[in-house]
Parts: C-alpha cells; structure tokens; sequence
C-alpha cells in the first residue's frame, strides 16, 4: 500500500493548494526545501493525518482538529487529501482530512499505519547536542523517552512509551495514600520492564545498523530502572547511559569518540530499529524530516544504504535543506522510485514569489543564487525581478494593458507587448531594439515561466547573459 | 468566498458618467474579490470590437447591471444586450438613474434598485442613493454566493457524498445562520445517512424559520417515524397535510404509518387519497396494494401491484410483493415467475431470494431452497430470515450441526427464534410429523424455548433532557455482548456465592504455629483444619498455597471429638457468644454441604478489587465471605472472566465503587455472557491459562530484577493473548471483518499442554513466546493492530 498522491491545502505554511503526484507505483519522495519553504509542514501534514484517524474524546486533544492547523493567513478552509493504492494496478483509495471531513480517516488502513513509529524530525536529533556528557558518560533517557522511542507501542498495555510515562508522571499522591502510591510504583515497575525488554529488543538490529555507519562497535544500555522517592516526591534514577564496547580495540575515553556526529549516527540507528522491530502496518511510511543534516557527508551515504536493508518494502520521504546532499541523493537513487521536488519560500503553483517575503531585491538574489550554482532558485528570482521591472514601467507609464478579469491571469506577454511597441511622448521608443532582442531571446528560455521544468538544459553563460540584459533593461525603463 | 461573480454593466454612452460611478462604488466589492464588472468602454477604442463579442461578454457574465435612463431604454444595443442576458437566464438588476418609462418595459419584471425604483436623480443627496444600490447589488451576490454553495452541496448528495454535503450545508449555515435551504437540505441528508435525530433537530430549524414549510413537516415526520416516534410522525404528518392538503407524500407516509400501527383501514383511506390526488404515480398503489396484502384481502392487493406495474413496469419490489401475494393464495408458480422477475430487474435482491427459497421449500424442492437462501445470505449477511429459513431447510435434510448454525446465526442476528417457529409450524411435534424427521433435543429447544428476561435491561442514565448520557456506542457494545452468549448464572449448573463468614476471624482463623500446635496436642484436629485464604490473598490466575487455616466448625459438629479445638475456642467465648444466629457459639454459620462447596474445582475472585482478578482453584481451599467462588472445572472460563471484555462488561453493568475498584456482585456476575465457542477453542484458551497459572508461580515472573523483565512481558504477552482470543470469542464478525484472527493461528501452532512439557519448562514457554512474539507472526500483528476495530477502542478506553 502506498501514498500516491498528497494534496494540502491551507494547512499550515501551504498557501492554497499544493499537490505531490507520487506516480501509480507510490514513489519515494526527495524534498529539497530551504527553512520557513514548508518542508516541515509537510511532514506535519503526514504525520497529523494519520494521528487524526484516533478518534479521541479527550477535549484537550485539539491536535486532531484541522482547525488548529489551518494555514493563518487564508480564511478559505483547507484540506489534505492522500490518495493510496494497494499497487499500481489496483483502485485508487482516497481519503480526506479537514475541518469539515472528520471521520474518513478514522479507518483500519490509517489506524494502524499511525501505530507505525514512522516520524522523525531534525529537533529529535538536535537533542544529541544537549546530551550530558557526565564522566565520560551519555544519558540518553529523555532522548529516547520522549523522542526516539516515544511512538513505539507496548505489547502488554498496548500504548506509547510517551503515554505510558505521561502516566506516570501524573501528580504524585499524597503520602499517606497507600493504596495510590502501591499502584503507582507497580507502573513504574511495569514501565521499567517494559523499557528494559525494549532496549533488549532493539540492541542487535541498533548494532547492526551502526556497523552500516562504518562503525564497528556493539552498543549497550545501562538502565537500573526509574524508582520512585515517596519522601521528596520525585521520580528518581532518570537514566539509561550509553555503552559502547569496541570490537577492535579498547578506546576508554568515550567522550572523545562520542562527538556529535557519532551520537547523531547512535540516534538514527536507534530511532530506525526501535521502528524496524514492531510489526509492519499495511501502509507503510517513514518520513525523516532533515534528520541526516547532523551527520557528516560521508555517514549519509550508509543511511541510503540502511533504508534499503532495512525498509525495502517502506515509502520514504526525506527532506533535506542541504542543497549539495539533495543533488547528491538524486544522483544516487533511481528516479523510477524516488520524486524529487523543491520547495522555495512560498512557492506556490506558479512560483509566484510574494514581495513582502524579500528583503533584497530580486536581482541581487538572482546572483547570489548563481555564485552557488543554485541555478534554479536564480533563475526563478530572475524571471521574478524581470517581471516585476515590466509591470512597474506598466504602472508608471498607464500602459493599456489588455484587459482581463482576473489580474492574476495576466502574463508577462500582456505587460511586455505594450512596453515592445510603445513610444515615448517624443516619439522614440521605450526600448532600443538591442536591448528587446536580448529579453527576447531569453525570453523563450530562460524567463520562460515553465523554465523551471527544462532547467537541465540551461547553462550558467546563459544565465549569466540574462542577467545583465534584465539588468540592461531595468536601467533603461526605471 | 470563491471566485467572484462576473458583472456586465449595460448602459447608453450618454451616461458614462453615471457608469464610471457606479463602478467606482462598486470598488470595495472588487477588492474584496467579490465582484468584478465589465463595460464596453474598457474596449480600446479602435480594437475593432464587434457587437457579437459583446454580445459573448453577456453571456460569461452571472450578472447584468442595466442603467435605466430614457436613453438607454432606447438603445438598440442596450436591449439586445438585456435580451442575451435573459434568454442566458442572467440576473438582471436594473439600475434606476432617472425618471423615465421603465415601468411599462420588460425590465419592471425584475426587482430594481434602488429600492422601489426611487430614481437616482430624486435623491436628496445622491451618493445616499448609490450606497442603496451598492447594499441591493451586494445583498443580491450573496445571495448568489451561497445559491451555488447550495448547488454544490447538492451535487456532492447526488454523487453519494454525504458527508462533504453535510460540511458544505454546514458551512452555508456558518455564514448564514438564517439559511432555511441548508438546513432543510442537511436535515435531507442525515435522514439519507440514518441520523434521524440530527435531521430532526435540523428539520426544527427550518419550521422555526419557515413556519408553513409542509415539505419540512413531512420530512421530520419520516424521521420521526424512522425513529420510531410513530405518534409525533402522525402530528407532523397531519400538519404537514393542513398546510398543504395536495401533498401526496404526506398521505402515503401517513398511511404507511397507519400501516405500522395495524391500522389498515386508515392506511387504505390514506392511501386511496393519495392515488385519488396522483394516479399516474405507482408508489401510491404500490403502498395501497401492501396495506391490503398485510390486511389479508390478497385480492385487492394483487389489482393494486398490476396497476403499479402498469406504471412503472421495471420496479422489482413491486413484483416481489406481488410475488408474495400470490403465494399467500396459493398460486405457487405466479409467485416463483413474479420472484424470477424481480431478481432479474435485481440480482441482487436480498428479499426476493429469500421469498423465492421460501416457496421452493414449501414446494419441496428443499435443495432450490438452500441455493436461494444461501444467495441471499451471501448478498446481506446481517438478515436473520434468510439463515432461519436455510436452517429450517437443513432440518427436513437432517443436517442438524449446518442448522444448528444457521438458527443460531439468526438468532445473533436479532431474529427472534421461536416467534418466528411458532408462525409457521404449531410446536415440535406438528413440525416433525408434516416432515417426518426427528429434532435432536438441542435443536428443539432452541426453536421453542423463549429466553426469560431475568434480567433488568441496564440502566440507561438520561440526562435533563432525557438522552442517554452514555454514547449510543456503548450502549449498543454492551447489548452486543450480552446478546452474544447466555448468562454465566446459566451456564454455570451449581450455583455460585460467597465464600463463609469467617468473624470473629481471631478465632477462627489460626497461623501456621498454632495450627502445629493444636494438632500435636491432639491428633484429630487435622480433620476440621482447612487451609483457607481472604479476597486479599488472591491473584490473578494462580492461587497461592495458603499460609492460614480456617477451624471449620461447621453447625451441628461433634465437638467433643476435637477437644483440643474447643479448648481453643473458649479463648474467644465472649466475642463467639456475641454473634447472632442459630449456631452454637462455638460453630460457623457454614454447614457441612459448604465443605462440599470448598472440595469441588473452583473459580475464586475477592469482592473487590480494580482488575478482574479470577483464579483457578483446584485445591479444594477454604475461603472467608470476602472471596467469590464459582464452582466449575472449566478452567477456560477463567480466561474469558480476566479478560478486558468481560472486566469492560462488568464494570458496565455493576456498580463501580470507587473510580478504580470494582466490587464482586452475585447478581452482575451471573449476567456475565459466556459466548459460544466450541470445545476446541475452549480448550485452547483453557491451555493458555494453564501457561499462566504455571508462570504466575515461578519466581522470575515477577521478580523485581530488571534482567528477568523479559519474563514478565511473556506473561503479560499470554494475557494479552487471552483478551485477543475472547474478543474473538464475543465479536467475531468485527475482528473478522477486518482480518483479525487469533483461534486459526494459534491452534495451528499446536502448542503443548503443561503437562505434556517434561524438560525445563520455563525454556519452552519462552521458546514458545519467542515464536509468537516475533514481529511477522500473525498473534504478534493482529494484536498489535487490534484497536483498529472500533469496538475493541471502546473497550479499551481509546474512544
């Protein structure tokens, strides 16, 4: 079963409507998206879609509502809309999530994938860098309490590690209430089993996957289990520290082999086995939002490898705002399987690039884009700078423009052509014919509106011309 | 909102002035995306721009903005435009500037502004009278606006959608609360979805704002009736029928109302009035031939369905009727072709194979019978007529165990049994003699014996309002389990009760030194030393080896016979003698059959306690009044008793004591369903309990010391797979449904029974429990994935 079609309107950082075609087969998705671009809206909008099939009664629990995600700056009620196939041969299943539609995702399909433990995002990993490193030693409970293990499922009470230890931390009972206290120190023993039994779980296959890192080590926990202090209130021995024994050779100073990196590397390959041991759900996802960006160049390449070991049969949805990694990973993966999509700063359908978002102008942005060999950001910033300069000489001169109903509709055409054949009051023309062959040679190129889909082909010269002729052009008309 | 409207404004060239105004006021609505507006004069002049592109504008526009002026009244142009715009169906909106002859002009027929045709030029000041025209233009595009929200929430009723319809209406009431349409329209849809009190309660709406709607009475009318409320159907229907005595709808449900209530004659009345109003509409025959059909005057009944037919020849229900009307007169092969028929218009009609099967078996030709039944079954599995039918079919076969299923199904269904027997044959006898068989004794009984309602139906709490506090849900889950199986008060044959009142229990109740003591003193107290257990002491499963013995001084004892005990006792004659009763003060209230109540095999529980704590008891202890003990050697039941179905359903049932405890009651116990399963299955939950009863008593069960936890998530996995297979056992059809199995896999495991494991046993149940932990193992999934089957949620406190 997987995703083939995602569609997100008005939810959260999605302006309008914003639509993933992930093919018949469900490919693989690749997001290359700068910070604020939507990327972690997108993994919200996945994530909350399937925690909205738990139909709860708990009136606290708004994160089930779209209200509460309904993107701020548009009144127009949103919506995200998944399309599943079982394969690509059989009937397409659609299911709608949104302030009006409530009830569609409460179904098997959705409940169990929610179950499935398949999100991680970066701030999960941001934690590593906060680690205590207390002679020479790491602990990792809230780490993997609150955050890497958080949605695994326990088999006997048959909820998440989070909620059960939620439980617990429920508001002490007085001292003197026997009977509250017992009960609440079976949990904590129960919690404490259950723990141990997971990190037990999880050992060979964390191992394992750590030796895909590159690094040849075996890995423990030292958990001695939480105990309650009925005297001060509070929930002592918060610890499971991190042991590391080397097959090769004796390193005592962990510290200095524990550097962020390395305990990035521990992370995800905790994260991927905690998920890898429960049992697979029909629709399966997996969706790692920025996660590899702690890691270094050379200990990303493994995880393309582990995510084929290990979650073969998996959807994967990676997003990354290393530009260099994205190129990389679409050089290494097989398109017939993998989308790759880019998000830009409220980029919306048409790459509309709203001008209150920019704080330079767009020129300068072009170029800046260009010295990165960001090709595609620079010319869609281009093509904006030479669309704003025509409709401002537009403006300022009450060019008749053509009319029509919907403003949005008009084209670059319908502002160039008055400006082409246009003549000033004495006569001579706005433009000299030089500088109007050159816009329209890249014109038909690059400040092509659908540049953005044949960008392969353009090359830097190219865009390096046409930024000296917008250049040209603008100096010429403002 | 959504796209704004296009408005094209018409008007003669003497007054752009007036135009230019216009659409400078009309600015604010443009901005806000509501409106955009079109003139000719936005053509550049010299574009060359033919009438007939004009003409085109008018067409794409959803308004016309015509400035009324003698000029423009006179302008050819201006007319063709209006006449495009009329024959396009557009909205016309005239738009007065000065006084002139528009009165006696087509254009009087539309509603002009500003308000009551008031010119603009009379306007004591003038920009007042724009700003009524700007409020008539926007009143009229909201207007507009929500018009095709409307449509499109009835484009999405005809595509099947009802819930995005009922979040489009809902979203028109939102903006407009006043919107009668939307909630008529949304009240419509939830009768369709079978909500009928949310349609009620929109339908209220729409009579409060549209007090003579008769449509809206005779909607809530059918709800009510869907609902069951015949007597405020009949009100609404009568009222429905005073406002609007043509309504011919109002009639036939009226008359179908009657109908339910046996009234046959006012249904008849009704529905002949409904036919005498519309004869050219088949559903009033076709109504009016059931009422005769079911009064008995088969005849009518049959000239009613031919004249329906007439009408609307391809309608299968109505030869199916007729069908069943010619069978009740006997005409055996008119009814076979009528069902023919009607299964031909639709295969898939359930009703019509059932009927069918019925008059094959009356026919005899019981195989034809089965194949028709089984048909219907296959199309809609929740009927029980079609399985009652097919069971009474296997029975003139002698397939005894197929009917024993089929009637049982029925009966699960919610077909009552031997009502349905009774209608059709006098008693068992009558029964066996026409088909010459003999009902084993189970099957008989099951067809005849009515099930006393012992038992109170639960309590329903209502609020102020009287509605049910508790969700339709739970309601409906806690009807489910009860009906899936017979009470335990039953199903248990000896009965069920308390342990012994043990007080003074400083007497009666001795520790393990003075009972050393007592029977060295003199042998004889052996006899009446009973190892003996409090509630407090029990645990699930496992009942440890007593640490206490009860001196059963039982009434009526030969207490001489035990000196050394009654030299004991005498310690405590003050606080014996206080008791009150029959006894002698040094006996029990217990008698000797109580001994014979403690040596059986036995369920035990305490009386109170916060999770269902049954264990099984097979060594003939001794319990005080604070322990529940239910005699039977059916260990399995100890099983069903722990699981989280049956701890949901008592705690439904009984009264809890605190937020956690619940307390052990006789009379809710004995309610308890014990669903039907086969031997087979409860042999396998019965092995299960025999692995935990094993493994509560090991010490690395529940040892404290983390590196035996493994164990205990074994023990706590094999009652989890306990609550897998009990669900199963009381919701098969939900699990089912959504392929969630636990009898099939664990039974092909073949699993050991203890007794049969003779090396190291704690190996093997963890060998075991490694095998059926593993992640890919069907046990280890359907469990995981359990509470995606909703009932399973409710019991598991997630909804």
């Amino acid at each position: 079963m997987k995703i083939t079609n995602i569609e997100i309107k008005n939810f959260r950082a999605f302006p309008k409507t914003y639509e993933i075609n992930l093919s018949k087969t469900g490919k693989n998705l690749l997001v290359y998206g700068e910070n604020g671009s939507g990327k972690s809206s997108l993994y919200l909008a996945l994530k909350y879609f399937l925690e909205s099939s738990k139909d709860s009664n708990d009136e606290s629990n708004k994160r089930n509502d779209f209200e509460s995600h309904q993107n701020i700056f548009s009144e127009d009620p949103g919506h995200i809309i998944l399309s599943l196939r079982a394969d690509q041969w059989s009937k397409k299943d659609t299911y709608e999530w949104s302030q009006g539609v409530k009830g569609e995702t409460n179904n098997e399909l959705i409940t169990e994938a929610s179950k499935s433990n398949g999100f991680l995002d970066y701030k999960a990993l941001l934690e590593t860098h906060y680690l205590h490193h207390k002679n020479d030693t790491v602990n990792l409970f809230d780490l993997l309490v609150k955050t890497l293990m958080a949605s695994t499922v326990s088999p006997l009470t048959d909820r998440t590690l989070a909620d059960d230890w939620d439980e617990i931390q429920k508001p002490y009972p007085r001292k003197n209430a026997k009977n509250q206290i017992d009960n609440l120190e079976k949990r904590i023993e129960n919690f404490n089993r259950e723990l141990t039994n997971r990190l037990t779980e999880l050992r060979p296959t964390t191992s394992d996957i750590l030796r895909k890192f590159g690094y040849n080590i075996d890995i423990d926990f030292d958990f001695q289990g939480v105990t309650y202090n009925r005297n001060d209130k509070t929930l002592d021995n918060q610890q499971i520290l991190l042991k590391v024994e080397f097959f090769d050779t004796q390193i005592p100073a962990h510290h200095q082999f524990l550097n962020e990196a390395k305990l990035s590397a521990i992370s995800i390959a905790i994260y991927l086995s905690s998920t890898w041991i429960q049992p697979e759900s029909k629709l399966k996802i997996l969706v790692l939002d920025d996660v590899l960006i702690g890691l270094d160049m050379s200990n990303r390449f493994p995880v393309l490898d582990i995510l084929e070991d290990y979650f073969n049969d998996y959807q994967i949805f990676l997003t990354t705002y290393d530009k260099a990694w994205y190129e990389i990973v679409k050089q290494r993966t097989d398109q017939k399987y993998w989308k790759y999509t880019e998000f830009y700063f409220k980029a919306t359908d048409k790459y509309e690039i709203p001008v209150c978002s920019e704080d330079r102008p767009y020129l300068e942005k072009s170029k800046e884009y260009l010295n990165d060999n960001d090709y595609k950001s620079s010319v869609i910033y281009l093509r904006t700078a030479f669309e704003e300069i025509i409709k401002r000489f537009c403006e300022k001169q009450k060019l008749s423009v053509r009319y029509c109903e919907n403003p949005k509709k008009l084209t670059t055409e319908d502002f160039w052509q008055p400006i082409k054949t246009g003549k000033k009051k004495d006569g001579s023309p706005f433009l000299e014919n030089l500088t109007i062959n050159k816009i329209e040679q890249y014109r038909t190129c690059v400040l092509n509106p659908l540049s953005h889909a044949i960008i392969v082909n353009v090359y830097r010269r190219e865009i390096e011309e046409a930024i000296k002729a917008v250049e040209e052009l603008e100096s010429s008309l403002l | 909102m959504s796209k704004p409207l296009k408005g094209f404004i018409t008007y003669s060239h003497e007054n752009t002035a007036q135009k230019d105004e216009l659409r400078k006021r009309l600015a604010v609505m443009e901005q806000q995306n509501e409106l955009v507006t079109w003139d000719d004069g936005q053509l550049t002049p010299g574009d060359g721009a033919l009438q007939k592109d004009i003409l085109k504008k008018v067409t794409d526009s959803d308004l016309l903005l015509y400035l009324v002026s003698a000029a423009s009244l006179a302008s050819k142009n201006c007319n063709k435009e209006l006449a495009e715009a009329i024959k396009q169906e557009i909205r016309v909106i005239p738009i007065v500037l000065e006084h002139c002859d528009w009165l006696y002009h087509q254009l009087s027929k539309f509603e002009v502004l500003p308000d009551k045709g008031m010119p603009l030029t009379q306007w004591m000041d003038e920009s007042e009278g724009w700003q009524n025209v700007v409020v008539g233009i926007r009143k009229t595009i909201q207007k507009m606006q929500t018009q095709s929200v409307l449509q499109q929430g009835n484009v999405q009723v005809m595509l099947g959608r009802l819930d995005r319809a009922i979040a489009i209406y809902s979203n028109i009431i939102k903006i407009d609360p006043y919107h009668v349409f939307a909630y008529y329209n949304r009240g419509v849809v939830y009768s369709k979805k079978g909500e009928f009190s949310l349609a009620i309660r929109d339908y209220n709406k729409t009579i409060k704002l549209k007090p003579n709607y008769a449509k809206a009475y005779n909607n809530r009318g059918l709800a009510c009736y869907d609902e069951g409320k015949l007597d405020l159907a009949f009100k609404d229907y009568n009222k429905a029928i005073a406002l609007d005595p043509k309504h011919v709808y109002a009639y036939i449900n009226r008359g179908n109302a009657y109908h339910k209530k046996g009234e046959f004659n006012s249904a008849i009345k009704d529905h002949s009035k409904a036919i005498e109003l519309d004869s050219s509409d088949a559903d009033t025959y076709y109504n009016r031939g059931n009422a005769y059909n079911d009064k008995g005057e088969i005849d009518l009944a049959i000239i009613d369905y031919n004249k329906a037919i007439h009408l609307k020849p391809n309608d299968a229900d109505i030869y199916c009727n007729r069908g069943s009307a010619f069978l009740k007169k006997g005409e055996i092969n008119l009814a076979i072709k009528d069902y023919n028929y009607a299964i031909k218009l639709n295969p898939n009609y359930v009703y019509a194979y059932n009927n069918r099967g019925i008059v094959y078996q009356n026919n005899g030709e019981v195989n034809k019978a089965i194949e028709d039944y089984t048909t219907a079954i296959r199309l809609e599995s929740k009927h029980g007529m079609p399985y009652y039918n097919r069971g009474e079919a296997w029975l003139r076969l002698k397939e005894w165990e197929k009917a024993k299923t089929d009637i049982l199904t029925a009966k699960k269904n919610g077909l009552d049994i031997p009502a349905r027997f009774r209608s059709g044959h006098k008693n068992v006898e009558a029964f066996e003699k026409r088909y010459s068989v003999k009902l084993p004794e189970d099957i008989a009984l099951l067809l005849t014996e009515r099930r006393r309602t012992r038992y109170p139906k639960t309590q329903i709490f209502l609020d102020a309002d009287g509605h049910p506090i508790e969700s339709p849900n739970v309601i409906n889950l806690r009807e489910q389990l009860r009906n899936a199986g017979i009470p335990l008060g039953e199903y248990i044959k000896s009965k069920s009760a308390f342990g012994i009142n043990t007080t003074p229990t400083e007497a009666f109740v001795v520790n393990k030194t003075t009972r050393d003591e007592l029977i060295a003193s003199h042998t004889s107290s052996t006899e009446i030393l009973k190892p003996f257990l409090h509630g407090k002491d029990l645990r699930r499963w496992y009942v440890d080896t007593p640490q206490q013995w009860l001196i059963f001084a039982h009434r009526g004892i030969a207490i001489n016979d035990y000196p050394t005990i009654l030299k004991y006792l005498k310690k405590y004659r003050g606080p014996l003698s206080k008791r009150k009763g029959k006894q002698e003060w040094y006996e029990l209230s217990a008698s000797l059959d109580d001994a014979e109540r403690f040596a059986q095999p036995k369920l035990v529980c305490p009386n109170t306690y916060n999770h269902q704590t049954f264990a099984v008891d097979t060594a003939g202890y001794y319990y005080g009044n604070t322990s529940y003990l239910i005699p039977t050697e059916e260990t399995w039941l100890c099983g069903l008793l722990n699981s989280r179905t049956v701890e949901w359903f008592y705690s439904q049932v009984s009264n809890q004591l605190t937020i956690d405890y619940l307390r052990a009651r006789s009379e809710y116990i004995r309610q308890i369903p014990i669903p039907d399963v086969t031997s087979e299955q409860k042999a396998l939950i019965g092995k299960i309990v025999d692995y935990l009863i094993y493994l509560q008593h090991q010490p690395t069960i529940n040892s404290k010391d983390l590196a035996h936890s493994r164990d205990h998530i074994m023990l706590g996995y094999f009652e989890r797979i306990i609550d897998g297979l009990v669900y199963e056992a009381y919701l098969r059809e939900e699990l089912h449904a959504s392929d969630k199995h636990f009898f099939q896999p664990l039974l092909e495991e073949q699993l050991p029974p203890v007794e049969d494991i003779e090396s190291d046993k704690m190996q093997v149940f963890r060998d075991i429990f490694e095998l059926i932990y593993e992640k890919t193992h069907p046990i280890r999934r359907n469990l995981f994935f359990l509470d995606s089957v909703k009932l399973v949620r409710i019991i598991e406190g997630k909804i």
